[in-house]
């Protein structure tokens, strides 16, 4: 017997219903003209098959046990339960991207994001930055959006309820990548932190080019595997056995050894796919936009306060350093005495001794001793992908002193001088992006001495982010009407 | 970082597909085209599950490697909450048996009540546990 009946939770989803999509509605009115059509589409679209979900299932439920009460509330109560989790994961999940949206879009750095993108999605994508007040960089996406749940409930609907779900998803066409970029809010008028967003993009072509895949199967280290079995088996269970002189119980006494292992299977799983992940989107980033993604990086690191330890979605950030470096250094970089060269060379062996410190337990055991055996197999096999595109030392020496030079003198670097061709040229936004790192990180203060004295230190810095940002936003009008 | 959100998880996915099942048993029609469909579905959880169980002892990630090691551990579960006679630990004989019972009555030679009794019981754990994980805090108090 079902402690609520059937007519409260048919009556309580349709409130929630037209509650949520009323949401949806005055939450696309906020939104500025273009952004996510697609995902609000798709919203829309699960809340409607939802509905006709509900509704024609119900419906045939009443057909097939119209003898069989108890079956009826059963099944009516089960998947009006279903209905809701949708609408709830709905409300918690997507409602508040569409809300964070109605802030602030970042425009001056799309268009270039959007170029740079095609080069790797060959699918249609949509694409939306995200202020967040969560201190956090992060990729959300989500290939062919609604129409992947709706096919889901065909999969478990009656012949009637299939056909009206099938017409519903023909009906409409989504972009095939639906994706969300997610930026803190205190970088947005930095230029040179935002460098982060790289790695970001990285995560999408990781999806859209299925590099994860093309590395497995991967086998998990087996000792230290065992081990991490053995040492859950016999893990005391919190509260439990803890009356006097009863034996204390333990994961293996109270589960089996299967289940444990079977846990212990699953978190190790989750952890290597979302640190390989990770490994995937730093080495396309470092190619895509060489050292300026180690600068941002390290700088956000600090700025997180980062202890140097692994957590279940990403390894420890020294490896990780350490692993953009050694890639910079087979790009040719740290070969000569050249500023950058000389900072990253100085990095190096800091990074190096962080990483060898790095303390590695439980399932990050697992997965650090996994990644570590095939970790020469996997940068084999992920470099290939950026190969063409690598922002390695010679690209560097060939594009970032004439940007530098602008930049030095206080000149948004929007065009430079093309050599070979004797024309003005756009400036590459990967060369305009590294020539703020190198003046930040070598000659800040001959930047800061064309100020007046007045003129506070993080004011001069913020000039040299709105000049990278002019620089990134000209360059990018002038390559599209050139 | 890569943030998943999801509006159909894998364990209300697992949840439908327990769901169906035992609304096939209950219809009292096996032969109808939607009991057959969802005796299908039921049939490849547990060979879904079995997968998850092999993944697991050979420690093997792949492809779908985490979607089957989900399921391999709602069936374990399972297990243990309603199959594990004897005090056995191993639960792969049990599975193998549920799975055998399934293709029997996908073939409408499933007679043997106590089988068939076995399966309501695995999928009906299955729906209430992959049902509950996917239930939301009723109430957040902090201070």
């Amino acid at each position: 017997m079902q402690s609520i009946d059937q007519k409260t939770y048919l009556e309580v989803f349709e409130q929630k219903l037209h509650s949520i999509q009323k949401l949806i509605s005055d939450l696309e009115r906020g939104l500025p003209r273009g952004i996510s059509d697609d995902f609000i589409k798709g919203l829309k679209l699960i809340t409607e098959a939802v509905e006709t979900f509900l509704r024609r299932r119900v419906a045939n439920l009443k057909a097939t046990f119209a003898s069989d009460p108890k079956e009826l509330e059963a099944q009516t109560a089960f998947h009006a339960k279903v209905a809701l989790r949708i609408l709830g994961a709905i409300h918690q999940q997507y409602l508040p991207l569409l809300h964070a949206e109605t802030q602030r879009n970042e425009y001056l750095i799309y268009p270039s994001i959007d170029r740079a993108l095609r080069l790797f999605v060959a699918d249609s994508f949509e694409l939306t930055l995200v202020p967040s007040f969560e201190y956090n960089y992060a990729f959300e996406g989500k290939e062919n959006f609604a129409s992947s749940e709706i096919r889901l409930l065909e999969g478990h609907s009656d012949q009637g309820t299939m056909a009206a779900l099938t017409a519903l998803r023909n009906n409409t066409t989504l972009k095939r990548w639906i994706t969300f970029l997610h930026f803190p809010v205190a970088d947005r008028d930095s230029a040179l932190n935002l460098c982060v967003l790289a790695h970001e993009l990285g995560h999408l072509v990781d999806e859209a080019n299925k590099i994860y895949e093309k590395l497995l199967p991967i086998e998990l280290d087996k000792s230290s595997f065992d081990e991490l079995v053995n040492v859950r088996c016999k893990t005391p269970a919190a509260g439990m056995g803890s009356k006097p002189g009863s034996p204390q119980l333990t994961f293996e006494s109270i589960f089996t050894k299967a289940g444990v292992r079977a846990q212990c299977y699953i978190s190790c799983n989750e952890f290597l796919e979302r640190w390989i992940r990770e490994i995937i989107a730093d080495i396309l980033a470092i190619h895509a936009i060489g050292p300026a993604s180690y600068f941002a990086f390290n700088d956000f690191f600090a700025y997180m306060g980062a202890a140097n330890t692994p957590s279940k979605s990403h390894p420890a950030p020294a490896f990780r350093l350490q692993l953009i470096l050694e890639e910079l250094k087979g790009m040719g970089y740290m070969g000569s005495l050249s500023e950058i060269d000389s900072v990253l060379s100085a990095a190096l062996p800091r990074v190096e001794a962080g990483a060898k410190s790095a303390i590695y337990k439980d399932e990050a055991k697992v997965v650090q001793e996994t990644i570590k055996k095939g970790l020469a197999g996997l940068l084999a096999k992920i470099r290939p992908v950026i190969s063409g595109y690598s922002f390695n030392a010679s690209a560097y020496n060939e594009t970032v002193p004439k940007v530098l030079k602008k930049l030095k003198a206080g000149i948004a670097p929007i065009e430079v001088l093309d050599d070979r061709t004797g024309m003005m040229t756009p400036a590459s936004v990967v060369a305009i992006l590294n020539a703020g790192w190198e003046l930040y990180k070598t000659d800040i203060a001959g930047f800061y001495s064309q100020f007046r004295a007045e003129v506070p230190k993080m004011e001069r810095l913020g000039n040299l982010n709105q000049l990278l940002f002019k620089a990134v936003e000209a360059s990018e009008i002038l390559r599209r009407w050139k | 970082m890569i943030r998943s959100r999801e509006v159909i998880p894998a364990s209300l996915e697992h949840a439908l597909i327990a769901n169906r099942v035992l609304a096939a048993l209950a219809s009292n029609d096996l032969a109808s085209q939607e009991s057959q469909d969802a005796v299908d579905d039921g049939l490849r959880f547990l060979g879904s599950v079995l997968k998850g169980g092999q993944l697991a002892s050979q420690r093997s990630i792949e492809a779908d490697s985490y979607k089957a090691a989900l399921a391999y551990g709602e069936g374990v579960k399972a297990f243990e909450l309603v199959g594990r006679p004897g005090q056995n630990d191993d639960p792969t004989p049990y599975l193998e048996e549920l799975l055998r019972c399934a293709s029997a009555l996908r073939e409408h030679a499933g007679d043997d009540e106590k089988a068939v009794e076995d399966l309501k019981n695995f999928f009906r754990t299955i729906r209430d546990v992959a049902l509950a994980s996917t239930e939301r805090p009723v109430e957040t108090v902090s201070w």
